[in-house]
This record gives structure tokens, sequence and C-alpha cells, in this order.
């Protein structure tokens, strides 16, 4: 002990950089500082000579408002694309997929759909229906883009209070200093993703809710887009906004965001993510995903507030963890207190 | 009346590199030898460039310069630890993102079992050592930016040689790191 501290003393007031006295470290210290830089000053430079001062905006943004011939056009597109967009949409009618709703709430514009399970059972199966409501009484969800249920699959959510899902939120986020949790800007040379991305500046912004929006050059336009677990909230090229009908044009755009921002698609980068979630298909991705289940095989899957039982194993309790930040992310809210979530017959 | 707006920015972002270039490589080198993944590395930095750019005229001395960048690197960074806990799917992923480019195979494992030996050492320990070690702060520097004494700073960096060592010796096994 009285060497070890004779030891400090003698390097304490010695201490050189690279020279730790033991060689191994001192040659593995080295071979890192030899590492090229990941980042450089060039980079920096250009960065900082599309910055804007009062806000961390993209170049793309910039130019867009320098062009004030390309702004007027795209004006009288928008313009266009408005009109066509907002005549009387058609009801579509889903032949599998069906969500019983017990609701009365309005479902303003496409703004919010609440679930609630008063009767404390939540199907998702083949036999179920459909019935919202919308603030014009008589619209139908346009464009749900429900997704069919997998037939062996039931799903019960036990519970003894109102589960209710926010989940399909497209309202307007309010960005308070709490809610912007990080603000991105970077350079993006895309070396991994395909060319339609160009050179450019991105500012990502994170919300508490689990969502992240970010600003892009996509194919010399600029794009916005909003992301959260269950796919795109909203989507905008050069300032006109994308139906989600045609989201699935823009895979590329929306898997980039999904990889930038680290959230998992949960239903697939395209998904709609005003659509009614199917938590199922969600939750079995999921599974999949983590190599828990192969794909396409049968399973029994319990998941409750204390515990993960996958065909009668229970899981470790980080997978439960992980498996439980799923659930949340798929629905909109947290398993309750005695809640179960399950797929698949149980004994 | 444009061109003017334009030249006090011009003259800015000049001022602003002027400051930030001699420093840039100890910028890099500190969030490269403490973020694994390349792509999460770059946007740490490019952030910190941003941020330290909108605000840096609140710097009254040119010497602050260095704590100001810094100091904004090590906040993303923490920002984006505790993102990531948040966020726990892609946590295995980033463990095989960790990237080099040596061609070397015997340096590129060094290199590897170094970087994982500072990720097990306490934060502490773990920050002095890579601005002193990587970033090539001064002890002082270090002891500015860290809040401590230089003395502190000193004996940080004696057992963070230490820690280095013996993880690296595999002789901390079964200890608590």
């Amino acid at each position: 002990m009285e060497k070890q501290f004779n030891n400090e003393l003698i390097n304490i007031n010695n201490l050189e950089k690279g020279k730790t006295g033991n060689t191994d470290l001192d040659n593995a210290i080295s071979n890192v500082k030899e590492e090229p830089l990941i980042f450089s000053v060039e980079e920096a430079n250009y960065l900082v000579e599309n910055a804007m001062t009062n806000d961390v905006t993209s170049s793309v943004i910039k130019n867009t408002i320098v062009i004030g011939g390309a702004v007027l056009l795209s004006a009288v597109f928008g313009w266009m694309y408005y009109e066509f967009n907002h005549k009387p949409s058609e009801s579509i009618q889903t032949n599998n997929v069906t969500t019983k709703t017990n609701t009365s709430e309005s479902l303003n514009e496409r703004n919010k759909i609440t679930l609630s399970s008063n009767e404390n059972k939540y199907s998702d199966g083949n036999s179920t229906e459909l019935n919202s409501t919308t603030n014009n009484s008589t619209e139908a969800i346009s464009n749900s883009n429900i997704q069919t249920t997998e037939s062996n699959i039931n799903t019960t959510i036990a519970n003894n209070s109102t589960v209710a899902s926010n989940s399909t939120t497209t309202a307007k986020k309010n960005t308070t200093s709490s809610d912007k949790q990080a603000t991105k800007s970077s350079i993006d040379d895309n070396k991994k993703s395909n060319s339609n991305f160009s050179k450019t500046i991105i500012t990502q912004r994170y919300f508490d809710d689990g969502s992240a929006k970010m600003t892009l050059e996509y194919k010399n336009q600029p794009a916005r887009i909003t992301i959260n677990s269950r796919g795109i909230e909203s989507l905008f090229i050069n300032s006109e906004e994308v139906d989600p009908s045609y989201y699935y044009l823009y895979e590329d755009l929306a898997e980039e965001a999904f990889r930038r921002s680290k959230i998992e698609p949960l239903a697939g980068a395209t998904h709609d993510a005003n659509a009614k979630p199917n938590i199922n298909a969600m939750m079995t991705g999921a599974l999949t995903r983590r190599g828990l289940i192969k794909e396409g095989e049968i399973f029994n899957f319990e998941l409750t507030p204390s515990v993960a039982i996958l065909n009668s194993v229970s899981l470790k309790a980080d997978v439960h963890k992980d498996l439980l930040q799923v659930y949340q992310s798929a629905f909109g809210s947290s398993l309750p207190r005695g809640g179960k979530f399950i797929i698949g017959k149980q004994p | 009346m444009k061109l003017r707006t334009e030249d006090i920015e011009n003259e800015r972002k000049a001022k602003f590199m002027t400051l930030y270039n001699p420093l840039h490589e100890r910028l890099v080198r500190f969030v490269q030898t403490l973020v694994w993944d390349k792509e999460e590395a770059r946007d740490i930095v490019s952030e910190t460039i941003l941020a330290a750019y909108e605000h840096f005229e609140k710097v009254k001395h040119h010497e602050a310069f260095l704590y100001y960048l810094f100091t904004i690197a090590k906040r993303k960074m923490n920002r984006r630890y505790v993102q990531q806990k948040r966020q726990s799917p892609w946590t295995d992923e980033l463990n095989d993102k960790a990237e080099d480019t040596s061609p070397d195979a015997l340096k590129k494992l060094q290199i590897k079992e170094l970087k994982e030996a500072i990720a097990h050492l306490p934060e502490k320990y773990r920050e002095p050592l890579v601005l002193f070690e990587f970033s090539g702060l001064t002890i002082k520097e270090i002891a500015e930016l860290s809040n401590l004494t230089e003395n502190g700073v000193k004996s940080r960096l004696v057992r963070a040689r230490q820690q280095l060592s013996e993880i690296l010796d595999g002789t901390l096994h079964g200890k608590a790191i």
C-alpha cells in the first residue's frame, strides 16, 4: 500500500502525455492518437458557412428563402395541392380489421383517435367493428392504413382502469424548452445511404413523446419529416404536405430519418403514424427483430408490468424492460399496473 | 444594406473559425475517443460546433473559448447518453459499430481494447484521461474545465492510468468496475 502510494507521489508530479509507465498502454494510446479524424476542418468550415445565426436551420431552407421564384412556384403548387386534397374524402371500409372503440370523443381532422377500453378488453382479431366518429360526424377515416391482423393472434388487454391511446396524434407540437430535447445539425455525406440525399445539413429535434422532426435535402428539395415509432407523422416535400397514401414513395427518406434518429420503426418506416396502430403486428415485429422468435413462428406471449413470458419461458429483466418500452411506443401509453398484453393462446 | 448584413455575418464566421480551427483536432479526438459510433460522434461534433457558433460572442476572453467549446461537447455527449438509455433497443448495435480505419489488425485490436477499457473507467477518471492523453489539454486546462484543482486532476490521471493498466492486464476481473 505504501509502495503504491509512493509510486503515485512520484508519478503525480511527473505526468507526461503518452508515458504511463506501461509500454502496452503507451503503444495503444499512440495508436488511438494516430487514428484519422472523423470530422475534418473543411467540414467544420462548411458547417459554419451554412449555419444561420438565430436558429440552427438547414442551408436548404436558406436557399429556398433566397430563391423567391421557387417559393412562389411552390406556393402555387401548394395551393393547387390544397384544393385537390381537401375535397371530401371517400370512406374506405376495411374488411378484416377492426377496432372496437367505445368512443364518443371526436376525431378532429385526423388529429386524434382515442381508443378506450371501458370493457377491459381490447380485441384486435378478425371480428370486431370499426366505429369511429369524426367532428363532421359522417366522414369515415380515410386512408387509415389499418393493417391486417394475423389470424392466429388474439389480443387481450385486461386492465382495471381505462386504457387510452393517444397514439395517433398529429396535433401540432408545442416545442417548449422541455420538449426540445436536442437540435442536431450535421453535414451528412451519406456514404451509406443512397444518392437521393445530396450533401446536406440536417436539423433534427426530439420531442418528449418520442417523436423526432428533421429537415433534410431529398432529391435536391427540402424535405421535412416528423416520425415516431409508429411511422411517419407528417411529411413535407418542398413545403407541400405529402398525403399518407403516398408515403410508400418516400421509403428511402423515411428509412434515413429512422436511421438518423435511432427510433425503431415498429410498423415499418413508411407506415402512417396517425393510422390506428396494430400493436400485435408491432410487437411481433419487435420480437422477430430481437431474434426472440422466427418470422412466421406461432408463439404465445404475455407481457405485464412485472414479467414477460414467451412460449412459457420468462424473459430476462432487460428484455422485459425493452419490450415494455416497445409496448409504450406502439400503444402511446405504458402498460398500466395490473394490465396484461397477450398474443396467442395462453394456458 | 443587405450587403452590410452579409459582411457582418461573414466577419462573425471568420472570427469564429479563427478561434475554432486551432482546437478542432482536440475537440474531435475528445469526442471520437469517447463515442464509439462514428455517425454519433460526427453528429456530436457538428452539434457542438453549431451550438458554439450560435453564442460564441458571449465568450469574453479568447482563452475561455476552449472551455466553452469542450463544455458544450461534454453536455452534448451526456445528453446523447441519457437519450440512448431511454431508447434502449439499439444499444447492442452500437457496440458493433466501433470503427477504426487502421489497416493493421494488431493495431485495430489494441485500439478496440483500449477504447473498451476507457469505457469501463469511472466517469470521473475517464474524462480527464481522454482530455489529457488524446485531446492534448494541459493539467491546468483540465482543472479549469472540470472545476477541479490541478492536484485533483493529477491524482485522477494517475488513478485512471492505473485502472486502465489493470483493466488491460485483466486484473480487474471479478471486481466491480
